[in-house]
């Protein structure tokens, strides 16, 4: 079938982007406020390419090499920032390895690639929160170790926070065994959802404030005798379970992973596309809890508040504007959320929170563009 | 909201009044290109995610550069070329993030939804496009620059623009045409 290019570019000029009032004052505003530019140094390239090889040499060897998440740093692999709307203070490293598995680091993380074969990678956490995104390769197996645990995935996307007293390992997609390095050396397997603290000492908890719906198998009998409350409930195993027996009866019990990120984004764009809000707002709520980590995670709250106020519902409209807040605190949105957070709030007739977010508003945003709004709610009007 | 004095004080004023330091001849300068700007940008970056930051990136370099202005009634012109130049950019740390996270698909806004289905698969195949061919594809076909003036902009020869522009046709052509028949 033929395609009428031409057509379709001049359509594509017609594009414009949602550029209003607010949006051109809000760039505006960050034209004037940043500081001059600097002409760009030929030294300052050539010195990071130099860094940028050396460290991406370092993991693709496989060296003992040490990576924390302190993006002032240049020992990382490859930084990249998550999105350009992060504060600088919530920055992360990223480590891409040779398979082009990921793992990106929060600033107190230290982790080190201690093996890279094709057949067995296995990375040390020495401290700090760290989010592994492990791509598939079959026949290869990716582990990492913790002081309290070794966790064994096949390809998967989880989280591996790192205390003096436990590790805790929550787990995004696909599955991960746990292993406790303390006591009888006990196995757990994770599913999506799932949370697993693991103690330095023979203490196995499940983690009751992360993983929302599913639970993991119990593998080789012995249930958990130690899990609490709470929705999660992954549970300990009490011997080594054979390969067929983590990879088959413990998926029959699992839901399916959860949509990408980008899938979810695509069917809230359709569902706004056509006009159902209801729809928006399932597939952006869904975004932000599998999701919560993507770096349009902010944008997607803050959409979502605006969703949630045209259908009516003005708490969880403020809820998700005070969220996308929390997310990136100095990002575009941050204080267009503020603003529709107190209003939000209004609407849904709390008047004291509305009070309190419109004053944090009038102190953080004091010459800002919703300042007359905010005042108004402020005099009571 | 622009003034009707600003709207009749032309760009080569402005620009010389910016030159001595005036501050308000950027704001007014701003006022009248950054929607065009912004346009441009979104249309070459294919979604909204860094627009605000190309445009901010351009003022910016208005505001800084502005004493290096060869021609400053062709002001709009210069912000083209820096937003062209910022665009490249951002695309190419795109695509080779993308490759360094074994190829994961391309990034989709909230805030942005294009409701033609067409134009949509469009943007959706430009981005698997290198940028050094997707740029002056879309330079010269859905904002109809010139190939002189595409080839200025893009800081290449007039046949390398051509040579880059007849393959990305053929690539853009090949792609959409798998998708209809997908």
């Amino acid at each position: 079938m033929s395609v009428d290019l031409e057509e379709l570019a001049r359509r594509a000029k017609e594009v414009e982007p949602a550029w209003d009032d607010l949006r051109e004052q809000r760039v505006l505003e960050s034209i004037r406020r940043a500081p001059p530019s600097e002409p760009e140094a030929p030294r300052r390239r050539v010195a990071w390419i130099a860094a940028a090889a050396i460290v991406v040499f370092g993991v693709s060897a496989g060296g003992w090499l040490w990576v924390t998440g302190a993006s002032s740093s240049n020992r990382v692999a490859v930084v990249a920032p998550r999105a350009p709307s992060e504060p600088p203070e919530a920055a992360r490293s990223e480590m891409v390895l040779a398979d082009g598995s990921t793992v990106a680091l929060d600033a107190d993380a230290r982790v080190r690639l201690a093996l890279q074969e094709p057949e067995r990678v296995v990375l040390e956490q020495e401290r700090g929160r760290a989010v592994y995104t492990v791509a598939q390769v079959p026949a290869r197996s990716f582990e990492v170790h913790t002081p309290a645990a070794i966790v064994r995935v096949r390809g998967t996307v989880f989280v591996v926070e790192v205390d003096d007293d436990a590790t805790l390992v929550e787990v995004r997609e696909g599955r991960v065994e746990v292993e406790a390095r303390a006591g009888d050396g006990r196995r757990s397997l994770l599913g999506v959802g799932d949370a697993l603290s693991v103690a330095a000492t023979a203490e196995t908890v499940a983690e009751p404030e992360v993983g929302d719906r599913s639970s993991a198998s119990a593998v080789g009998g012995r249930p958990s005798e130690s899990a609490v409350g709470g929705r999660s409930s992954a549970s300990a195993v009490g011997d080594r379970p054979s390969e067929s027996a983590v990879g088959g009866r413990s998926s029959e019990s699992r839901p399916p992973p959860p949509p990408s990120a980008d899938e979810l984004l695509a069917r809230a764009d359709e569902a706004r596309l056509a006009s159902d809000p209801a729809r928006a707002a399932e597939a952006l709520d869904a975004f932000l809890r599998h999701h919560a980590d993507d770096g349009r995670a902010a944008s997607a709250a803050f959409t979502l508040g605006r969703v949630e106020n045209r259908r009516g519902r003005h708490r969880v409209a403020a809820r998700a504007f005070e969220r996308s807040r929390a997310l990136s605190p100095t990002g575009p949105h941050a204080e267009d959320a503020l603003a529709q957070e107190a209003l939000a709030w209004s609407s849904a007739g709390d008047i004291e929170r509305a009070t309190d977010a419109a004053r944090r508003y009038a102190e953080a945003y004091p010459s800002g563009l919703h300042r007359s709004r905010v005042q108004r709610l402020l005099s009571g009007e | 909201m622009t003034s009707p004095a600003a709207q009749a004080e032309p760009d080569e004023r402005l620009v010389a009044r910016l030159q001595e330091g005036d501050d308000r001849a950027l704001t007014q300068l701003y006022r009248r290109h950054a929607r065009y700007i912004a346009g441009v940008a979104r249309r070459l970056m294919g979604d909204e995610l860094e627009l605000d930051e190309v445009v901010q990136e351009a003022f910016i370099a208005l505001r800084d550069r502005a004493h290096t202005l060869e021609e400053p009634g062709r002001v709009r012109s210069w912000l083209v070329r820096v937003t062209v130049r910022g665009a490249t950019k951002r695309l190419e740390k795109r695509r080779r993030r993308r490759r360094l996270l074994a190829a994961q698909p391309p990034p989709r806004t909230t805030t942005d939804p294009v409701a033609d289905h067409e134009l949509r698969a469009l943007f959706q195949v430009l981005e698997q496009v290198p940028p050094k061919l997707r740029v002056p594809w879309s330079l010269h076909r859905i904002e109809g620059e010139t190939l002189p003036r595409t080839a200025e902009l893009c800081d290449i020869s007039l046949a390398t623009v051509k040579r880059r522009i007849a393959k990305a046709d053929a690539r853009i052509r090949a792609a959409l045409g798998r998708e209809q028949e997908g």
